[in-house]
């Protein structure tokens, strides 16, 4: 094996994640070229003094105390997750709208003509209406536009408060 | 870890605060050095470490597999300095900021040692910064520092063996002989 080859492994080596046919050639190598010796020698100096001298940084006093603070603070007054509250908007909205096209007269005559084109002869608009009666129709339609206002206007006061997904959740 | 630490990542996940407060007792030390390790301040280390615990307790639900969580942190760890590093408009340290963080002047030797690895680490990229202080303070091998910076293991073992170049030329460590 050539110098070249070795010290382009050598960093490998002396973190013994090379292949051991590998490893056993550099070994051999090691032991009878003194130029090669020296520079993983250097480079296990090296690791050695960067491991002393990161693990020799001082911690800053009170660290520990300021980081549970903020979290006690996070804990007391939870941030909301924006997306999840966008996706519950959406989706109310979309519902919302369903259930009018399927009872407004539009939806109703829209649907008519789907079933004249298509050919289909069952009758899936009037099935709710008569299993709830007018005013239990009337008032799945009034929960559901209050359901998906309220979900709106929260979505809308927390759009400013909302972050992206982290890249390691992602 | 052990299953007592599993344990009390658990909890943390079912929300109990004192269990949290253990976590950030137990790992300061390790999410402080890795953040300094990459930013290279102490200032900023500090804002990064606070931040990296912050994000760690929101998403703390996320984690499925308990058992990886020092690496999970560390990720969180490395991801917010690599981020800080991008946002701030400043000057590359000074010898004074390691200086700033050092306890005691009984500790001269140390101090020494300190500026001279601040300033060779001043001198590799970010991402190389994260990788050598990954490795060479918490040991971590090819395949979890993969997992921890998302890249794959041949990147790892590149990107090592060029900040190592780096550091060498940086430390200007003499040779004797030539190779053959």
């Amino acid at each position: 094996m050539h110098c070249d080859d070795v010290q382009t492994h050598l960093s490998s080596y002396l973190d013994d994640e090379l292949a051991l046919a590998l490893g056993e050639q550099i070994t051999e190598h090691l032991q009878h070229c003194s130029a090669c010796r020296t520079s993983y020698q250097t480079l296990e100096a090296l690791s050695a003094q960067i491991r002393t001298a990161l693990a020799a940084v001082a911690m800053p006093p009170g660290l520990e105390t300021r980081i549970v603070a903020s979290i006690l603070a996070e804990s007391r007054y939870p941030r909301h997750d924006i997306s999840r509250w966008i996706t519950l908007a959406v989706l109310s909205v979309l519902t919302l709208a369903i259930i009018l096209v399927g009872y407004s007269p539009l939806g109703i005559f829209t649907w008519s003509v789907i079933r004249v084109v298509v050919g289909i002869t069952w009758h899936s608009v009037p099935i709710i209406p008569a299993l709830l009666g007018r005013s239990g129709t009337l008032g799945v339609i009034a929960a559901a536009m209050a359901w998906s206002a309220g979900a709106l206007v929260l979505a809308l006061r927390l759009g400013h408060s909302g972050e992206r997904r982290p890249s390691y959740e992602r | 870890m052990n299953e007592a630490d599993w344990d009390l990542v658990r909890r943390a996940q079912g929300g109990d605060i004192d269990a949290v407060t253990t976590i950030i007792s137990r790992y300061e030390r390790y999410v402080y050095q890795t953040v300094y390790g990459i930013v290279q301040h102490p200032a900023d280390a500090e804002d990064a470490s606070q931040e990296t615990f912050l994000k760690m307790y929101r998403s703390l639900r996320t984690l499925h597999d308990i058992r990886t969580f020092p690496t999970w942190l560390a990720r969180i760890a490395v991801r917010t300095a690599l981020d800080r590093v991008e946002q701030r408009d400043r000057t590359p340290p000074t010898p004074m900021d390691v200086l700033d963080s050092v306890p005691g002047p009984d500790e001269v030797r140390r101090t020494d040692l300190q500026l001279d690895v601040a300033q060779a680490l001043a001198r590799l990229t970010p991402e190389h910064r994260a990788v050598i202080v990954l490795r060479e303070v918490y040991g971590f091998d090819y395949t979890e520092l993969a997992q921890i910076l998302a890249i794959p293991v041949g990147t790892v073992r590149s990107r090592l063996h060029h900040a190592r170049l780096h550091l060498r030329t940086a430390f200007a460590v003499p040779e004797e002989g030539g190779l053959n």
